[in-house]
């Protein structure tokens, strides 16, 4: 799982200290390490839940709105399919992967959603 | 109609704050010119628990040092006294705003990490800004949200909880709607009511929207976009969300852009992680 918290990096030695706060280099270094697990991109299940943003944004920084962007534009280059996705509006998510079972739900305010299941 | 420093006062109980936060609070932002204040070394000595957390980071990695400190003075040395009455800071105010607020859907611990990382926001605005007193701002944002400690007390929490999980829109605007008050002025009244300075119950009062006329101040712009920092990075964040407005008035102001965003944002990300990782606390999923 990969919690990113912004698409890009301004500065690339950050990205390179803390890879995981960025879409552009923690989506790869996620996807490399399960590659060296095992896994293979035909058998992937991927699911995204998030990219949230404060209600009026009159401001314009939408950095949930860039995050969604990015992601979705890094899967099409690759070829990744979303098997699932809960995102954007204004809901705090938190998403739960059982790995027993494989099944991914999200919790939002006091309830719990399936997202996605075997 | 009862005024909310009225209905505060109705109350059999409030939520309480250790006097070594009112203490440490005094003297972060008198910056030492008070001379009957008591020195913070003292204020942090006397508690055994402020004191591990400042000797934990007077000895963390990220200092550098290769013999351990082991006593306030050596950790006073090391961190200096801003910096050492602001981890002491951030370490007591867990015991005030520490625990479970069920009614906003925060968990043990949620209200506080959201405490905190508004408080390293509103540093780092301050600071790359220059546009108020970084410890000031750091203080003003730490509390800004113990209107919600309150809340649940004030009114029924049964009947907030229900608004919170069920409407739509800017949830100080329904507050408001629903109950005649917001979180923001039951969190300045409880702040007088601990003795607060009168600085920071407006910051505390103005944290949503900042007000534009005579009453206006950068420290209530930073503590603004310091709160929609913490929401954005997802500390703190229970049934409300997200869904609070954003000011722009308040991002132009300051001379805030996307850059200075982004750039705050991953300090306080960073910071965030440091600060926990030395406190021995686990990492939160936000």
């Amino acid at each position: 799982m990969l919690h990113y918290m912004l698409g890009q990096p301004r500065d690339k030695e950050k990205a390179r200290k803390n890879p995981f706060m960025y879409a552009v280099s923690g989506v790869p270094a996620l996807f490399r390490s399960m590659y060296e697990m095992g896994s293979q991109k035909e058998n992937l299940i991927v699911c995204a839940a998030g990219g949230s943003e404060i209600l009026d944004d009159k401001v314009g920084f939408s950095i949930g709105m860039k995050n969604r962007t990015i992601l979705r534009k890094m899967f099409w280059k690759n070829g990744i399919v979303l098997h699932a996705e809960d995102t954007g509006g204004s809901a705090a998510r938190h998403m739960l992967l059982d790995l027993e079972t494989g099944r991914v739900n999200l919790r939002i305010k006091n309830q719990e959603v399936e997202l996605w299941r075997p | 109609m009862a005024t909310v420093d009225q209905i505060l006062k109705s109350l059999d109980h409030l939520p309480a704050i250790p006097t070594a936060v009112t203490q440490l609070i005094g003297n972060l932002m008198g910056g030492g010119d008070d001379p009957s204040a008591e020195p913070t070394s003292k204020i942090v000595m006397r508690d055994s628990a402020l004191t591990t957390a400042v000797l934990r980071v007077a000895n963390s990695a990220a200092l550098g040092f290769q013999v351990s400190a082991v006593s306030i003075a050596e950790a006073l040395s090391r961190v200096g006294e801003n910096q050492l009455l602001k981890i002491a800071l951030a370490h007591a105010s867990q015991a005030a705003l520490g625990g479970p607020v069920e009614e906003y859907g925060l968990e043990e611990g949620e209200a506080w990490l959201g405490a905190l990382a508004g408080a390293f926001a509103a540093e780092g605005i301050a600071k790359r800004t220059r546009t108020g007193d970084p410890n000031v701002a750091f203080t003003a944002a730490l509390l800004r949200d113990i209107g919600k400690l309150a809340m649940g007390l004030a009114v029924s929490a049964d009947e907030l909880t229900e608004m919170l999980l069920t409407g739509e829109g800017d949830v100080v605007a329904r507050e408001r709607a629903t109950l005649g008050f917001d979180h923001a002025q039951i969190g300045a009244a409880l702040g007088r009511a601990w003795g607060l300075p009168e600085s920071l119950l407006n910051a505390i009062r103005f944290h949503h929207a900042p007000p534009e006329d005579d009453l206006a101040d950068p420290l209530f712009d930073i503590v603004h976009c310091a709160d929609c920092m913490a929401m954005m990075l997802g500390y703190g964040v229970g049934f409300d969300g997200l869904n609070y407005n954003l000011q722009p008035s308040s991002y132009e102001l300051l001379g805030l852009d996307q850059i200075a965003l982004e750039d705050v944002l991953v300090e306080v990300r960073l910071r965030m992680s440091e600060f926990l990782a030395e406190q021995g606390q686990p990492q939160p999923q936000a």
